[in-house]
């Protein structure tokens, strides 16, 4: 019972002594055109972000075992709701997960999120993607303008980056 | 042809073999002398067939090991024609069959084999003879292991003044266990590339491949190394709860090791992902890097592997016979595509597969 409590302790002091792992801040995007995407959602319809063209669209690369991924989603959730009528987006893409996973997350989750497959992962390949969770921002003429590799940082600097790009205007409170 | 040859044929493709099922007839006899004997059987149900589909199952490995024999497999294939193939330059051994639209695609693959602890004493170099084109291969990159760049640089920084290709192995052995109590710099999961482990320093959650991160330093610093995929399937005999198979049950039990080839010593084997494993998981969990279980772990994984865990192969990039979806980055589980994609072979529940174990 000892070594353990002194184990458990020893652990806690070297949790304690190593800073936490940042969030990641969206940093402009210097990787070169955007590659093509056109996946299905888990109800089959296929989906092509070229077809977005005029608005903002977050494209983030997730997968169900993925803790900060699934962790940041709310987040995007939120944020999808707050600037959509501004003309903004948000992709979920899923990393290589069956259906009936994803649609069991979804539901379970309730998250208002696109979410389309990407199940042999090639689009992903397509985007040089080398962590999970990893996010994009393509603008209204259809161009990566920011990028985030790792967890998110889903505080006021997320919509404070984003909100320059947006086509429309933040709607004013007329009933004043 | 014997049955216990099968899928061992140097080079040669095989097709439209389909053992009986009364698997005792089908296996060779097991060696004696520390060895033991296990059956693996595999069996897979595809619950959301769609079109044309297809279904390829890793076998043991098809060359013959100090660590490991394999004994025979027989599969049945349910309303299709069940095939085979090996390609002996990667120990790989597939099995595989295909079903039309309309089909319920089953298949149950059943093997035998022997494995024998092994551990090299390297306080005892030897003459060892080597086959240069063998150790080509395993000196190049993959599609998941650059040997450039990142890779390259931290390798040389870590074998720097090395006196020997053991000291170098070791350092880059060192280096990965020290590296795994490091708190990354960003929160994400790997997807096998080593170059962002590195970039990263991202290696102590359980997504990074720390035996691939192995392999691809060592082979950066000059020296052949590969990945062992397999399956743990026995409980281990040093008490560790966290590296070892605790039921008959191994569906989720793969594990990849990694082998380095030392000139004095041949291919030694290693093992930094069970090092992280133990730090993480071994009860109370989250152990420190001085805890006894970790030490005695790390000395042990340098050179020397408990054989309670069965070899399939150590291929990159395989061109599963048939494939329409593309190479895969390694082959260690089910794998099946249908006319709506490949499944995902991380999900034997959705998939469906099941493996189990049993000591002969």
């Amino acid at each position: 019972m000892f070594l353990k409590a002194k184990t458990i302790a020893a652990a806690a002091l070297l949790a304690a002594a190593v800073p936490a792992a940042a969030a990641e801040a969206l940093l402009p995007w210097k990787g070169g055109a955007t590659p093509a995407l056109v996946l299905r959602n888990p109800a089959g319809e296929a989906v092509d972000l070229a077809s977005l063209r005029g608005k903002v669209v977050l494209v983030n690369f997730w997968a169900t075992w993925c803790a900060p991924c699934v962790e940041e989603m709310p987040a995007l959730a939120r944020l999808r709701a707050r600037l959509a009528p501004r003309g903004f987006e948000v992709l979920a893409v899923n990393q290589g997960e069956m259906p009936a996973r994803v649609t069991a997350f979804a539901e379970r989750t309730g998250l208002d999120l696109a979410i389309l497959l990407d199940r042999e992962k090639s689009v992903a390949r397509d985007w040089k993607v080398r962590a999970l969770p990893t996010t994009f921002v393509v603008d209204g003429k259809g161009r990566i303008r920011l990028y985030a590799e790792g967890e998110l940082d889903t505080g006021p600097a997320l919509e404070a980056a984003i909100a320059p790009l947006l086509p429309r205007e933040r709607p004013t409170n007329a009933s004043r | 042809m014997q049955r216990r040859d099968f899928l061992r044929f140097a080079g040669l493709s095989t097709s439209g073999l389909l053992l009986p099922s009364a698997v005792s007839r089908a296996f060779a006899q097991s060696p004696t002398d520390r060895w033991r004997t296990y059956e693996v059987t595999t069996r897979v149900e595809v619950l959301s067939p769609a079109g044309r589909t297809r279904i390829w199952l890793p076998t043991p490995l098809t060359v013959d090991t100090p660590y490991q024999k394999s004994l025979g497999s027989s599969f049945n294939a349910e309303g299709a024609e069940g095939k085979a193939m090996s390609d002996p330059d990667w120990g790989l051994g597939v099995v595989w069959a295909e079903w039309g639209e309309g089909a319920k695609p089953a298949i149950t693959l059943v093997s035998r084999f022997a494995t024998r602890d092994v551990a090299v004493d390297l306080a005892r170099p030897g003459k060892v003879e080597a086959d240069r084109a063998e150790l080509a291969r395993y000196l190049k990159a993959t599609e998941l292991l650059p040997t450039d760049g990142i890779v390259k640089s931290t390798a040389m920084e870590i074998t720097k003044g090395a006196k020997g290709d053991v000291e170098k192995a070791r350092r880059i052995y060192d280096w990965i266990c020290d590296n795994t109590f490091r708190n990354p710099e960003t929160r994400g999961c790997g997807t096998g590339d080593i170059k962002y482990m590195l970039e990263t320093k991202n290696l102590n959650g359980k997504c990074a491949d720390l035996n691939a991160l192995y392999v691809g330093l060592a082979r950066a610093a000059g020296l052949p190394a590969r990945d062992v995929y397999g399956i743990r399937v026995a409980k281990s005999a040093h008490g560790y709860k966290s590296l070892g198979a605790g039921t008959e049950n191994i569906t989720k039990a793969q594990h990849c090791r990694a082998e380095v080839f030392l000139a004095e010593y041949g291919w030694v084997p290693v093992d930094p992902a069970d090092v992280r494993k133990v730090v993480l998981e071994e009860p109370p969990g989250n152990l420190p890097p001085g805890d006894e279980k970790v030490m005695k772990a790390r000395a042990r994984l340098f050179g020397s592997w408990e054989m309670n865990w069965l070899a399939y192969n150590f291929a990159h990039d395989v061109a599963l016979p048939g494939a329409a979806k593309g190479t895969i980055p390694f082959f260690m589980y089910p794998q099946c595509e249908t006319a709506e994609g490949r499944l995902d072979s991380l999900d034997p529940d959705n998939f469906r597969y099941r493996i189990t174990v049993r000591e002969v």
